[in-house]
């Protein structure tokens, strides 16, 4: 499929919130004059990113997304630090889908001063009447008070994000009160249908009576995540969880029956986008599984994530075990 | 260890994947176009998905001489770019050549997998896929029965016979087909393939009409004037000149297609969205369809064939003139019809029915036209060319829903006119559906026959068809051409216009 090609553009400095509504109103306007193809939206898309990279990363991934998943996006990037002033910039995106033609809209705010951290007052303006609104906080986890939360249907973050496992109490806090939708588990979905398939066959799935121990590598979230899932899942004391610090994700269980060993991993290879589960059985019975992993992550893991936007108990259940776990 | 092995704890959350169970897949007819074009790729995906365990293998069987090597090269070039999985799963494959009706040909197939059983780990589920012409089906069916084939080894493990359209010629045939086949297998391993069914736009004709509560009240006679299925297609019979015409365009596409369209559109609910509950209402709507009389074909059903015409552009011939078509021929490549449905819901709605080869476009679709306002209040000047409300299930190409109703032209006058609410499937989802071969070969080997037509089915729909061939043998009931690119002869038109109404334009 193609790229979203920009059709119509405004953009303005110093403005106020109505100009932006204003302008974009009048580019639908004068669209619709031109195009024969109507808007396709399915939800607004709120991102927060402050930074430049962040939003260009961030925009991308979701302009790639409208041929399947076409959304109003309105890109927030807050400043408080700075003087307060709203610069404004709306464009129509037209993408030749497979079957039919989608136009599509985008929104660019940066706010700076204290409406910054008042971001909600900015949004219903552009939220499309009785459709989801989801808010994706692109590069950090949210505060719990934070306004903007109040009008999101579904909260989108990364638990990468988190530096520690306080930072993870911080996000289950959250998924108690609203729908939150982490891109970290959705990333990590291909780690957790591997290891799932590993003890399909029921030989191996009859070890997982006899687990003593899980090692988990990877950065602080995903690490602590998938050891909060390992453990919850098959009942595992958190002392028999070693988490270890490393680029990606990786899992070994090690399960022990009359004194015999058998062990099944999970890992990541260092040079291909692929992943690898492995079971090794006593008597030397070895069986592996590999999946290739998507060559744009950010875009896949928000394809994932924005196909299913309800609660997740088992990312509830993985995350509150998490907090539990011992992370030196 | 206690025999009780617990579900899969790791399982929990991730989307309800359904892997094959270990096992071979057969092909018989395995050197044909149906299983480089269709079949190994969906066996391919289906790899590439994960949803085939390493303790899977291929066997081929055909008659075409060919080494095990031979038919690993076929599975490598019928799948360009495919992924290392799927080498592993040609390394892994087999071939047997041999002619159906040789008794060693299965005996030999009987050795073989044994062998691959062994290599794989396999307890002894087998799906023999038959992608040969339905010519063999009972020669093969019977063969496997002879080898011993037809049962599973054990109580734990599986064997199911897939077979593909057509399902017999007539009632008779498809009845002595059955027989044939029950000679040597159960019903409930017989699992009859009509690849429409795999479509997920099929599907959601289901959940359209069972997961919603606005549509269901409204699906009845009280609102819905008529119901128009159109399945059209803008090729000509391409290659395939010598199966049309043995078939034509009743056998080919009303028989399963449109009988599998029709029955999902006017059945009742099932009481469950499973095998049993949707395969026993949709028969029971099948049985509804009232059966055309002799003298009712006349009136009620038009058959045309393609003449020379102008299709996307291009200069195409007539039907008589395509290879391996008799030039005589008087082989339908359309039909037009018209059905009624004795029951509570739908008597007294007619339900139109078209199809044909070289129509203007590729294009499925049924179309439920509600009654006219009881009353317009709009003058005729300021309602011209408001229609009545419809609701349109698309199946192919761009797949969706809309629903067409009145509005009001903005302005100050009071002028209403059309406008269509669309709903495209493409722009709602971002998964990818699979293949309707994916989807139905997995169900096949899971061991799900929902999606497959059973063999009460079959007859039904046959019931309904046999009378119209029965009356087209004679030659009272005339073959009226068409122009190629055309929707069709001026009779189908005729056809519905008698009663008031139109085709609608796809």
């Amino acid at each position: 499929m193609a790229d979203a090609v920009a059709v119509d553009s405004w953009s303005a400095q110093g403005v106020r919130l109505s100009d932006i509504v204003g302008a974009l109103a009048d580019l639908r306007d004068q669209s619709s004059h031109h195009a024969s193809s109507s808007r396709t939206a399915v939800m607004t898309i709120v991102a927060v990113a402050p930074g430049d990279e962040q939003a260009y990363a961030a925009t991308g991934a979701l302009r790639s997304l409208a041929g399947h998943h076409p959304s109003r996006i309105v890109l927030l990037r807050p400043d408080p630090d700075q003087v307060a002033s709203l610069d404004g910039r709306a464009t129509l995106y037209s993408l030749d889908g497979d079957n039919h033609k989608v136009n599509f809209e985008e929104v660019a705010i940066e706010v700076g001063g204290q409406a910054a951290n008042h971001l909600d007052s900015l949004v219903e303006a552009f939220t499309l009447s009785d459709l989801p609104v989801a808010v994706w906080y692109v590069s950090s986890l949210p505060d719990p008070s934070d306004p903007l939360l109040a009008v999101a249907d579904v909260v989108l973050v990364d638990s990468r994000d988190a530096e520690d496992l306080l930072g993870l109490r911080g996000l289950l806090q959250l998924a108690r009160r609203r729908t939150v939708v982490d891109l970290s588990w959705v990333r990590l979905k291909p780690w957790r249908e591997l290891g799932a398939a590993l003890f399909e066959p029921a030989d191996n799935r009859a070890w997982l009576g006899s687990l003593e121990h899980v090692e988990v590598s990877g950065k602080a979230g995903p690490r602590a995540l998938t050891g909060g899932w390992l453990a919850e899942r098959t009942g595992l004391a958190s002392g028999n969880v070693t988490l270890l610090d490393a680029r990606h994700v990786s899992f070994r269980l090690t399960c022990t029956r009359n004194g015999k060993e058998a062990t099944f991993a999970v890992e990541r290879d260092d040079d291909r986008r692929r992943v690898r589960a492995e079971g090794r059985l006593p008597d030397g019975t070895a069986s592996s599984i590999t999946a290739e992993l998507p060559e744009d992550s950010l875009a896949a893991a928000l394809a994932g994530a924005l196909t299913r936007l309800g609660p997740d108990p088992v990312w509830e259940a993985a995350l509150s075990a998490a907090t539990s776990l011992r992370d030196d | 260890m206690s025999d009780e092995v617990p579900a899969n704890p790791l399982a929990a959350g991730l989307d309800a994947v359904r892997h094959a169970p270990p096992g071979v897949l057969v092909v018989v007819g395995a050197s044909g176009d149906l299983t480089a074009r269709k079949l190994l790729p969906a066996i391919e995906q289906l790899s590439r998905r994960r949803l085939l365990p390493q303790s899977f293998s291929v066997v081929g069987v055909a008659r075409t001489e060919l080494t095990d090597d031979g038919f690993r090269q076929l599975m490598t070039d019928s799948v360009p770019g495919a992924g290392s999985d799927w080498a592993e799963l040609v390394k892994r494959s087999r071939y047997v050549t041999g002619e159906y009706s040789d008794p060693g040909t299965f005996q030999t197939l009987g050795k073989v997998l044994s062998e691959v059983e062994s290599a794989i780990g396999s307890t002894g589920n087998r799906t023999f896929y038959l992608a040969t012409i339905p010519a063999v089906f009972e020669v093969v069916a019977d063969g496997l029965g002879a080898a011993g084939l037809n049962r599973p080894a054990n109580d734990a493990s599986a064997v199911r016979l897939v077979i593909e359209k057509p399902f017999g010629r007539d009632l008779e045939s498809a009845t002595e087909l059955d027989t044939a086949l029950h000679r040597n297998f159960d019903e409930d391993q017989i699992y009859r393939i009509d690849h429409y069914l795999g479509k997920e736009t099929v599907q959601n004709v289901l959940a359209l009409r069972f997961a919603n509560a606005i549509f269901e009240p409204l699906w009845n006679r009280s609102f819905i004037d008529h119901v128009q299925i159109t399945v059209a297609e803008s090729l000509g019979v391409e290659k395939r000149g010598g199966f049309y015409e043995t078939a034509g365009a009743l056998r080919d596409i009303v028989q399963n297609h449109v009988m599998q369209v029709l029955s999902l559109t006017l059945m009742e609910p099932p009481g469950s969205i499973d095998a049993q509950g949707i395969r026993d209402e949709k028969v029971k709507a099948l049985r509804s369809v009232v059966v055309p009389s002799l003298e009712s074909v006349k009136t009620d059903v038009v058959r045309g064939q393609y003449d020379s015409g102008w299709s996307e552009g291009t200069a195409v011939q007539a039907y008589r003139h395509e290879p391996d078509v008799d030039p005589n021929s008087r082989t339908e490549t359309f039909v037009a019809m018209k059905l009624m449905c004795d029951n509570w819901r739908w008597a007294g709605v007619p339900i139109y029915v078209r199809t044909g080869k070289r129509l203007p476009k590729r294009v499925t679709e049924v179309a439920l036209q509600f009654h006219r306002v009881p009353h317009l209040a709009f003058g005729t000047a300021q309602s011209q060319g408001l229609r009545p409300n419809a609701l349109l299930l698309r199946i192919q190409p761009d797949e969706g829903v809309a629903l067409r109703f009145g509005a009001k032209v903005p302005g100050q006058a009071f002028n209403v006119r059309d406008v269509l609410m669309d709903m495209s499937y493409g722009s709602a989802f971002l998964e990818d559906a699979p293949e309707a071969y994916e989807r139905l070969l997995l169900d096949a080997m899971v061991g799900d026959p929902t999606l497959f037509i059973r063999s009460d089915e079959v007859d039904q729909a046959w019931r309904i068809v046999d009378p119209i061939l029965e009356a087209w043998q004679g030659r009272s009931v005339p073959l009226s051409g068409y122009a190629a690119g055309t929707w069709g002869p001026r009779q189908a038109e005729q056809l519905i216009e008698r009663d008031g109404r139109q085709w609608r334009t796809p």
